[in-house]
C-alpha cells in the first residue's frame, strides 16, 4: 500500500516536471522577440544609422571592385554595386527605425504581428 | 609626434610599439603592447573570476556577488535573445564579454593601451562571429538557409536585385559590429587626450590662466567617468549582436 502510493507520487512529480520543461521552453520562445535590448537612446541611434549607411556602400563598393578585379568588366561592378551597397544600408536604416530587430531576409509580419498581440495581451 | 611645446599628439596612445621584436617566415609576429594587453586582460579576468569563486559560499562575498552578476547577466541575455537552443553557446559568448569588458576597462587606466581601439582587432572578433555564426546555420539548416537571402512575397522581377542587396547587408554585418566598437573606442580615448593636454596646454601659460585650465580638468574627470560607461556598454552590444546573429542563424524566418 505504501509503495503503492510513493509509485504515484513519483509519476506525479515527474509530470509537474514535464509541465514545467515545457511551459519553459514556451515562454522562452514567447518572450526572444519581444526583449530586444539594444540601447535606444537619441545617440546611439543617431550612430547605428551612420555605421549603417558608411558600412553598406563600403561593403557594396568593395564586392564590387572584387568582382572587377574577377571578371575584369571595371568599373561596371563597381558602380552597380556602389549604389545597391547605398541601398542595402538604408534597408538596414529603415530596419532600425520600423524595430525589425537586425536579420537580413524578409520577415513575417504576421510574426511581428503575433508578438505584439501577445504583449498586450501579457499586460492586460 | 611632439610639437614645440613638448605637447604629445593626441593620437600617439594608439601607437603599436613592438615589445620584444620576432618575425615568423618573413612576416612581423612581434610582442607588441596591444598583445601584452591582450594577455593581460586574458590574465586580470581569469584570476578575478576564478579567484571569486574559489571559496563560494552560499551567501555571496562582494567578489563573489560581483562575479555571478556578470555570470546571469550574459546568461539571461543569452536565454531572452536566442532561447534555449542558444545554451551550447554560453561559454563562448561570456568569455567574449568579459574579454572586450576587461579590455576596455583595462584601457581606462593611464599609460595602459586599448586594444579594442584597432580596427583590426575588432574587425578579426567579429569576422569570426560572423563566420561561426554562417557555420553553424549552415550545418543547422543546410540549404534552405539561403531562402534567408529571398524576401517573401516580392515580385518575381525585383527578386535578383533583392537577393543581391540582402546579401550585401548580410555582409555588413561583420563590418559595421566591428566598426561600432573601435569607432567608440578611439573617440573616446582620443577625446579624453585633448582635454588632458588643453588643461596641461593652459596651465602652462601659468599666472591667472592657471584657474583657467580648472575647466577642461573638470571636464576630462567628467569624460573618463562617462568612458567607463561607454567601455562597459560597447562589450555589452557586442556581445548583444553576437547574440542576435546566432539567433537569426538557428531559427530562420
Amino acid at each position: 500500500m505504501d509503495n503503492d502510493v510513493t509509485h504515484k507520487d513519483t509519476e506525479r512529480l515527474a509530470e509537474i516536471d514535464r509541465r514545467l520543461d515545457r511551459l519553459r521552453v514556451q515562454r522562452d520562445e514567447k518572450d526572444r522577440h519581444i526583449r530586444s535590448a539594444l540601447p535606444d537612446g537619441m545617440a546611439a541611434i543617431m550612430g547605428r544609422v551612420a555605421t549603417e549607411l558608411v558600412a553598406g556602400v563600403v561593403v557594396g563598393t568593395f564586392i564590387g571592385w572584387a568582382l572587377d578585379q574577377w571578371l575584369e568588366m571595371s568599373p561596371l561592378f563597381l558602380l552597380v554595386m556602389f549604389f545597391l551597397g547605398a541601398i542595402a544600408g538604408m534597408l538596414n536604416v529603415w530596419r532600425v527605425f520600423t524595430g525589425r530587430g537586425l536579420a537580413a531576409g524578409y520577415f513575417d509580419e504576421h510574426a511581428i504581428h503575433r508578438t505584439k498581440t501577445s504583449k498586450g495581451a501579457d499586460r492586460k | 609626434m611632439s610639437n614645440s611645446d613638448g605637447m604629445h599628439s593626441p593620437v600617439e596612445q594608439f601607437e603599436i610599439k613592438p615589445l620584444v621584436e620576432l618575425s615568423f617566415g618573413g612576416y612581423d609576429i612581434s610582442f607588441t603592447n596591444s598583445s601584452l594587453f591582450m594577455l593581460l586582460a586574458i590574465g586580470v579576468s581569469a584570476s578575478f573570476l576564478i579567484g571569486a569563486m574559489r571559496r563560494a559560499e552560499l551567501v555571496p562575498g562582494r567578489m563573489q556577488g560581483i562575479a555571478e552578476m556578470m555570470y546571469e547577466f550574459v546568461a539571461e541575455m543569452v536565454r531572452s535573445n536566442v532561447g534555449s537552443e542558444g545554451r551550447p553557446y554560453f561559454p563562448f559568448i561570456f568569455t567574449l564579454f568579459v574579454f572586450l569588458l576587461f579590455g576596455n576597462l583595462l584601457g581606462l587606466i593611464p599609460y595602459s593601451y586599448t586594444f579594442t581601439s584597432q580596427i583590426i582587432v575588432t574587425f578579426v572578433m567579429a569576422a569570426f562571429v560572423f563566420v561561426g555564426v554562417t557555420v553553424i546555420a549552415l550545418v543547422k539548416h543546410g540549404l534552405h538557409f539561403f531562402s534567408f537571402f529571398v524576401p517573401a512575397g516580392a515580385p518575381k522581377v525585383l527578386i535578383p536585385f533583392l537577393i543581391v542587396i540582402e546579401v550585401i547587408s548580410y555582409f555588413v554585418r561583420p563590418v559595421s559590429l566591428s566598426v561600432r566598437l573601435f569607432a567608440n573606442m578611439l573617440a573616446g580615448h582620443t577625446m579624453l587626450k585633448v582635454f588632458a593636454g588643453l588643461a596641461v596646454m593652459i596651465s602652462g601659460a601659468g599666472g591667472l590662466a592657471m584657474a583657467g585650465s580648472l575647466l577642461p580638468f573638470l571636464a576630462l574627470i567628467g569624460l573618463t567617468g562617462l568612458e567607463v560607461l561607454v567601455a562597459a556598454l560597447q562589450a555589452y552590444v557586442f556581445t548583444i549582436l553576437t547574440c542576435m546573429y546566432l539567433n537569426d542563424a538557428l531559427h530562420l524566418h
